[in-house]
């Protein structure tokens, strides 16, 4: 039996777009228990009482916070992750193949999971999908481990929960810039130049920024510039696609 | 969800201070400060620069190294490469245009000490190998 929680709906359109994903949940025959979150019981509760009730199969419906809050529930329970996203994105894709919530339905019927990593914030919040720092040109920034400090400035800087061998890492990169910011920075004849990015596998480190900087998680701010991030060593069985 | 250890990349545009060590391959294409220790590859490309001791299985060089570098596999100069240190290894390649300043020791492998004290014909005696061309 599957345990869903759902992100309340804003306006007629999610009503409706709720009511159409339990229906297709309903015919694809794995329609379970159905709660959402409100004031007074958070993801967390809700996750408690499907731990208590014992569900083995615990589904996130909706946006990139609810999903990473109840993998930072689930991750030190032996469950299965499943997720129908609610938004666009494409980090969500990258973790589960897709972000259309009909093939994603269709997926959990399937049950393939595969084990995935999470992430820890110092603030206590937890991320599957990757992190992004957005550095201007002139933003430095400082990561800093037990054994060594890296310096650099400008780039778009991404920390992805992985696996290296047995361990949890995080996957540290500094690419380029967006072929979008690229165009930009022509218009004021600014030509970066195509440089080898930068990537390391990282169990703990802090990041600073020069000035201060948001760090985004699926889109959306989770904190500031300096953070401590670190890899949990906990795993969590996340239903995707085969080719994910 | 890879299961093989993840590459170290150092890109360009970026500075490393301190001790850098990975049990994958490692690539430098900026400045390190600090020791390098990789239990597989290690790549010093043509925009690196290098000041400390390298450690690792095999170590190609492209770039700039200032100490010493010591790999139980190939030690690898390529042209425009330019080496300030010793040479620790059994199996060294130093490519026309590369410049090294330092002392070179080939070591015996445990296989060749091991071939030592066998009997062999020899033709088949193993010797460290060094390559100048």
């Amino acid at each position: 039996m599957y345990y869903y929680v759902f992100d309340p709906p804003q306006g007629p359109k999610e009503y409706e777009r709720t009511a159409q994903i339990k229906e297709y949940l309903g015919t694809l025959g794995i329609a379970g228990e159905m709660v959402q979150t409100q004031p007074g019981r958070s993801v967390e509760q809700l996750v408690e009482s499907a731990l208590a009730k014992r569900y083995s199969t615990i589904i996130a419906v909706g946006g990139s916070e609810l999903i990473n809050r109840m993998a930072g529930a689930l991750a030190p329970h032996d469950v299965v992750f499943g997720i129908i996203p609610l938004v666009e994105h494409e980090d969500i894709r990258t973790l589960i193949g897709t972000t259309d919530w009909k093939t994603a339905a269709d997926q959990l019927k399937r049950r393939r999971w595969g084990i995935c990593r999470v992430g820890l914030f110092s603030n206590g919040i937890v991320f599957l999908t990757a992190a992004h720092l957005d550095l201007g040109i002139s933003h430095h920034f400082q990561i800093s481990t037990n054994d060594f400090a890296i310096q650099g400035s400008g780039g778009l800087l991404t920390v992805t929960p992985a696996q290296d061998g047995d361990q949890a890492t995080l996957l540290v990169e500094l690419t380029e810039r967006t072929p979008e910011k690229k165009r930009w920075w022509r218009q004021f004849g600014k030509n970066e130049s195509e440089s080898p990015y930068t990537s390391l596998p990282l169990t703990e480190f802090t990041i600073e920024t020069f000035p201060i900087l948001p760090v985004t998680v699926a889109g959306i701010e989770v904190c500031q510039t300096p953070i401590s991030l670190k890899s949990e060593q906990k795993t969590l069985k996340l239903i995707a696609a085969t080719q994910s | 969800m890879a299961d093989s250890p993840a590459d170290t990349i150092i890109g360009t545009n970026v500075e490393l201070t301190g001790s850098l060590h990975n049990r994958g391959p490692i690539t430098v294409h900026g400045k390190v400060n600090g020791d390098i220790v990789s239990d597989s590859q290690v790549i010093i490309g043509e925009s690196a620069l290098v000041m400390g001791p390298i450690t690792a299985k095999q170590v190609d060089v492209s770039g700039q190294v200032q100490g010493a570098i010591t790999a139980e596999g190939l030690i690898e100069l390529q042209p425009k490469s330019l080496v300030k240190g010793d040479l620790t290894t059994n199996r060294l390649s130093i490519k026309p245009g590369a410049v090294f300043i330092g002392k070179s020791q080939m070591l015996a492998t445990e296989e060749m000490v091991m071939q030592e004290s066998a009997p062999m014909l020899p033709s088949e005696k193993k010797r460290p190998r060094l390559e100048v061309e």
